[in-house]
């Protein structure tokens, strides 16, 4: 019996997940770590476009592997995709030798496209403005980049892979030239869910031992279903930087929890494939080891309707804001590149949102009329010196730093993201003298025949996916009609139309310990409206109590409005920002959710605490009061208000009156 | 030829117009007023919550105008014409058999608590909130319904609890009707003007003490989302109050508001009482202008200039038309600009610089508006007015944070009142 390798993937991305499940197909005990939730990092900030093959005819090698990676993707995941197709679209006074030549080279690579004239384009896409002259239909799809990387990931489990989500890598030892010890940590509450395997997925193992099926989300060691006590308080991960443990300071908490927690665990691999995307240079440089990457941010606008059918890119020069994705009830208009020294160094500016605005405007007219709800920046990474920004590269560690067992991933694509994974466990097992063969292209994702597997797999991994909650709530599929409003199922968000059964089904999966009203949010997709939050997000909040305490609502009701504030204030004008300026008074007006709290002194408290009446407004700020509410600067003697005295008092039930 | 003609119609517009008419102009006339605004009110009536480098609320009105700056328009209009203006308001309101209004001990801010559970200071209420008065001492219970997700009952209860000297208990029972659409505030309140009868045949108002009176413990009120009715609050609250043996209040939920749409609803009575002229719902679409004064303005019903355009002249003009809310202040990528007069309104280069990072952070873009002389004209630049003829009211008038200051009605009721004053002065 053979030996076989243990192989420490870093990243839970699509790229991640694919080498993972590339590795445990072909037999090697695979363990992947990543730092948050699956597919959040780079995977989940992009556009989520399948390429065509024929946006690449310029470069014939590049166009093949697009060409074989789009119809293999369509093979094995084609419950990640959604077949939109896609229009290269030129203007009027766009380069007719560019469209030329992309028509020349799909036909010398013979791909099958469509050359449609302005007529029969705007046949099929009624919305596209009056300078489109023709044309190339492409097979461009949508990709659900959260279900995709969810479906790799419960691949690789199934083969005996172990996926570690919110684990995060600290130290990477180095020792005579060679990989040792990688020092995690997992976060001991990542946003406060509880920390143990509620049953729905693969029976946690004793330990995580490599080559052992396993779904933990982390290494406690105590899989027998109690909860250690506090162990789902979020600490300070709580939104707002507040700290949800009443008692103690937040340095002596952290300090306490992380002793008791014991969340620091080692890893001894054979090898590690460092898959972090834009942070791979961060995991190297644990290492003591530098990367050539290059990056570039890129800005995305959601707009509040969704005027085309298909992915709709602008072919010219300039790649910059030339292309509108439909997503779902939404479109994404999409994107800028900005070169930017790494993921840390993205810039959120008003001017790109304007650049996407301005061109698109011209491509689909219509974008102008829905206004723009948010806009979100992505980062991307490629090796230095390639090409262009799909290139990709293994970087082997034992080559350029003389150090054995680490191989660092440049650059790749969700659209290539599983030849990459072939070619990285190619690598590896190369390194191990084994000779297995990649089988992924042949064996469909977890999910191809059942969905439900999928639904379940995103349930266990915790990732949700905005795209399928739409999906999944029309009628006739799961839960309908257990959310559907009705005389005991009151609306609580009015835009999206989520009922008070779906917040409670969203909030049930916390298992009733501390909940994130983003995480509400993401499951049922409220206050991603319209309004973005401003008439609904204290009504979700209110739902969340007394299962919190009210401290812990406001909190996660701030954390949620400051999520939501973030992807708004970039796209602030016209509609929208009527619509703030709304949101404002409502908050801080009527609800006066902006001044501090007020708390009000009984005249006997004021009493104790204060001499004489006169300066009455000078002596908000007393102290030294007794009784039920503790003093504070905020605390006003009630009797210094107007206590309705005009009034006839006297028509009033007395006390003791009423009947029963 | 009309006198004065306001354009909009919110409090400061009305204000101005009630004010006009009942100072001598012949004719007055409201010109493109939007109902649905007063779906945003609250129907409270703030004059001055808070001051600068004060975090708890202002308790007397008059003694803390005073740390105003100069270019409030409190003090643009001065002292004498706020309590004036104030006292109009009260006149009209306070003992109203439509729509009583409570002006308490009208110099001392009076406190209630918001659906969140927060407590805020405001002036002028109406009665159906008045017994909601937390600068009262006796115990509260809160009702929510079921159906209605605006107001949590036991987490507002519960919050407010911390921060009053006496009992909060708070309780939620189902409304006694099935809605058929949501939010259902609107179909509520309409459902309890005409007293519908519920399934079993017993008529909604006392179904709705029926679902409350088990709920009551000893105390002497109760508080329910504010859906007491649109055009017969004031019997459906006294029928609660007489079947509960208890007082009755409502809490204001945010939009729709009826208490601010009872407050539009009841102000439009008045102005045609006083005969002023309203054209409801016809935009303005155009604007003619010699030299520094407005000639006219076009109104037309569907808001596109055809034959039906009608011209409105006027000597003088009132600008009501609102803020960014309501729409008279209006942005697009590149600048804001004010919508019918396209009057200057300052702002900040760049759409960076007109919001923070906090979602109620210290925003620019809540100040947007125009500036005013002592005149209440909207002014260039250069801080001379853009016309002789124009006067702005309400918030429409910028370089202030009123929501924040909690003074939005006060400001509407001050402005809308001494910019009549003003128009009828230049006239004769």
């Amino acid at each position: 019996m053979g030996y076989t390798p243990h192989i420490l993937v870093i990243g839970g991305g699509v790229l991640g997940t694919g080498i993972a499940r590339d590795l445990a197909i072909r037999g090697l005990d695979v363990t992947l770590v990543e730092r948050g939730t699956l597919a959040t990092g780079a995977t989940g900030r992009m556009q989520g476009i399948l390429y065509s093959a024929a946006r690449f005819a310029d470069s014939p090698d590049m166009a093949k592997l697009v060409h074989s990676e789009n119809e293999t993707l369509r093979e094995i995941a084609g419950h990640c995709i959604e077949d939109t197709g896609g229009l290269l679209v030129s203007h009027a006074g766009d380069s007719d030798e560019r469209f030329e030549s992309l028509l020349e080279g799909c036909a010398e690579l013979d791909f099958p496209v469509e050359e449609l004239d302005a007529e029969a384009v705007r046949e099929r896409e009624p919305e596209l403005g009056g300078d489109v002259e023709r044309a190339l239909a492409v097979p461009d799809a949508v990709v659900d980049p959260f279900r995709l990387t969810v479906a790799n990931a419960k691949g690789a489990l199934e083969y005996g892979a172990e996926i570690r989500s919110h684990t995060e890598i600290i130290d990477v030892a180095v020792e005579d030239g060679t990989i040792g010890t990688v020092t995690v940590r997992r976060d001991p509450s990542p946003t406060g869910k509880p920390e143990v395997d509620d049953g729905r997925g693969e029976p946690a193992t004793d330990g995580g031992r490599p080559g052992e099926t396993g779904t933990r989300d982390d290494q406690r060691g105590d899989t027998d279903g109690k909860e250690v006590p506090g162990s789902g308080r979020r600490g300070a991960h709580a939104p707002g930087g507040l700290d949800t443990s009443p008692s103690l300071p937040d340095d002596v908490a952290g300090r306490f929890e992380r002793m008791k927690d014991d969340s620091l665990d080692e890893i001894d691999a054979d090898y590690v494939v460092n898959a972090a995307g834009p942070w791979a240079g961060e995991v190297a440089g644990l290492a003591g080891f530098d990367l050539p990457l290059s990056f570039s941010q890129g800005a995305m606008v959601v707009v509040d309707d969704c005027p085309v059918d298909a992915v709709v890119t602008r072919w010219r020069e300039d790649d910059e804001g030339n292309t509108v994705v439909p997503y779902g009830t939404n479109a994404l208009l999409g994107t800028t590149h900005r070169d930017v020294a790494g993921p840390h160094d993205v810039t959120e500016e008003g001017a790109e949102v304007d650049l996407l605005v301005d061109e698109l405007s011209e491509v689909v007219p219509a974008v102008w009329d829905p206004h723009a709800l948010r806009s979100y920046w992505g980062v991307r990474s490629w090796p230095e010196g390639a090409d262009s920004e799909h290139g990709f590269a293994i970087y082997d560690h034992g080559e350029y730093d003389d150090c054995w067992g680490m191989s660092s991933v440049l650059g790749g694509s969700l659209t290539t993201h599983r030849a990459v994974a072939e070619a990285v466990a190619g690598d590896v097992c190369r390194k191990f003298g084994i000779s297995r063969t990649c089988r992924t292209a042949g064996i469909p994702l977890p999910g191809s025949e059942d969905e439900q597997i999928l639904d379940d797999a995103m349930a266990e991994f915790d990732v949700d996916s905005p795209l399928v909650r739409r999906t999944r709530r029309q009628p006739g599929q799961r839960g309908s009609e257990t959310f559907e409003a009705g005389p005991d199922n009151p609306v609580v968000c009015e835009c999206q139309a989520v009922t008070r059964a779906e917040i409670q089904d969203a909030m049930r999966d916390e298992s009733g310990t501390a909940l994130d009203l983003n995480d509400v949010r993401i499951r049922t997709s409220a206050s991603m409206g319209e309004c973005q939050g401003g008439l609904c997000a204290h009504r979700l909040a209110a739902e969340l109590y007394p299962t919190c305490d009210s401290e812990t609502t406001e909190a996660t009701l701030d954390g949620l409005l400051a999520e939501r504030w973030k992807g708004q204030r970039h796209t602030l004008w016209g509609e929208g920002l009527q619509i703030a300026m709304q949101n404002y008074a409502l908050h801080a007006g009527t609800m006066n959710r902006k001044s501090e709290s007020t708390v009000l002194l009984s005249s006997r408290e004021a009493d104790v605490s204060t001499g004489s009446d006169d300066q009455e407004n000078e002596k908000s700020g007393m102290s030294g009061k007794t009784g039920g509410v503790s003093p504070s600067a905020n605390s006003v003697p009630l009797g210094l208000f107007d206590d309705g005295g005009d009034r006839e008092r006297s028509e009033r039930p007395m006390w003791g009156e009423r009947q029963r | 030829m009309t006198d004065v003609a306001v354009v909009g119609g919110g409090l400061g517009g009305c204000m101005a117009a009630l004010t006009a008419v009942r100072d001598g102009a012949e004719s007055v006339r409201v010109v493109a007023p939007s109902p649905e605004r007063y779906r945003h009110e609250t129907g409270l009536i703030d004059v001055l919550g808070y001051v600068p480098d004060r975090e708890t609320p202002v308790v007397r009105l008059s003694f803390e105008m005073r740390r105003l700056p100069d270019d409030h328009p409190y003090n643009l209009v001065g002292a004498k014409v706020v309590d004036e203006a104030l006292e109009t308001f009260d006149d009209l309101f306070v003992a109203d058999d439509g729509l009583p209004y409570e002006r308490g001990q009208s110099d001392r801010n009076a406190l209630f608590g918001t659906a969140t559970g927060s407590v805020r200071p405001t002036s002028r209420y109406p009665e159906s909130v008045s017994a909601g008065l937390l600068s009262d001492d006796r115990p509260v219970r809160l009702v929510g319904f079921e159906q209605l997700t605006h107001l949590g009952a036991t987490l507002v209860g519960d919050r407010l609890a911390e921060s009053v000297p006496y009992d909060v208990a708070a309780t939620s029972v189902d409304f006694p009707m099935t809605p058929s659409e949501y939010p259902p505030v609107v179909e509520f309140a309409r459902a309890l003007d005409r007293n519908e009868e519920t399934a079993d045949g017993t008529p909604i108002r006392e179904a709705l003490a029926n679902e409350i009176r088990p709920e009551l413990d000893v105390e002497p009120r109760v508080g329910v989302p504010a859906v007491l009715g649109l055009e017969e609050s004031e019997a459906v609250r006294s029928e609660l109050e007489t079947d509960l043996q208890a007082e009755v209040f409502e809490i204001p939920i945010g939009r729709p508001n009826l208490p601010g749409m009872r407050l539009g609803r009841r102000l439009f009575e008045v102005l045609e009482a006083e005969g002023v002229i309203v054209d409801e719902g016809a935009p303005v679409v155009g604007v003619e202008t010699a030299g520094e004064r407005i000639e006219n303005v076009s109104i037309a019903e569907d808001g596109t200039e055809t034959e039906d355009t009608e011209q409105v002249r006027a000597d003088t003009y009132v600008l009501a038309t609102g803020g960014l809310a309501a729409g008279g202040i209006e942005a697009d990528r590149e600048g804001v600009s004010e919508r019918v007069f396209d009057c200057h309104v300052p702002h900040p280069d760049g759409r960076e610089n007109w919001t923070e990072a906090e979602p109620l952070g210290d925003h620019p873009f809540v100040e947007f508006g125009v500036n005013v002389d002592g005149e209440l004209r909207p002014c260039g630049p250069d801080g001379t007015p853009e016309y002789d003829n124009l006067r702005a009211v309400g918030r429409v008038i910028g370089g202030r944070d009123f929501v924040a200051e909690q003074s939005t009605g006060g400001v509407a009721i001050s402005t809308g009142y001494a910019a009549a004053l003003s128009a009828l002065r230049d006239e004769s």
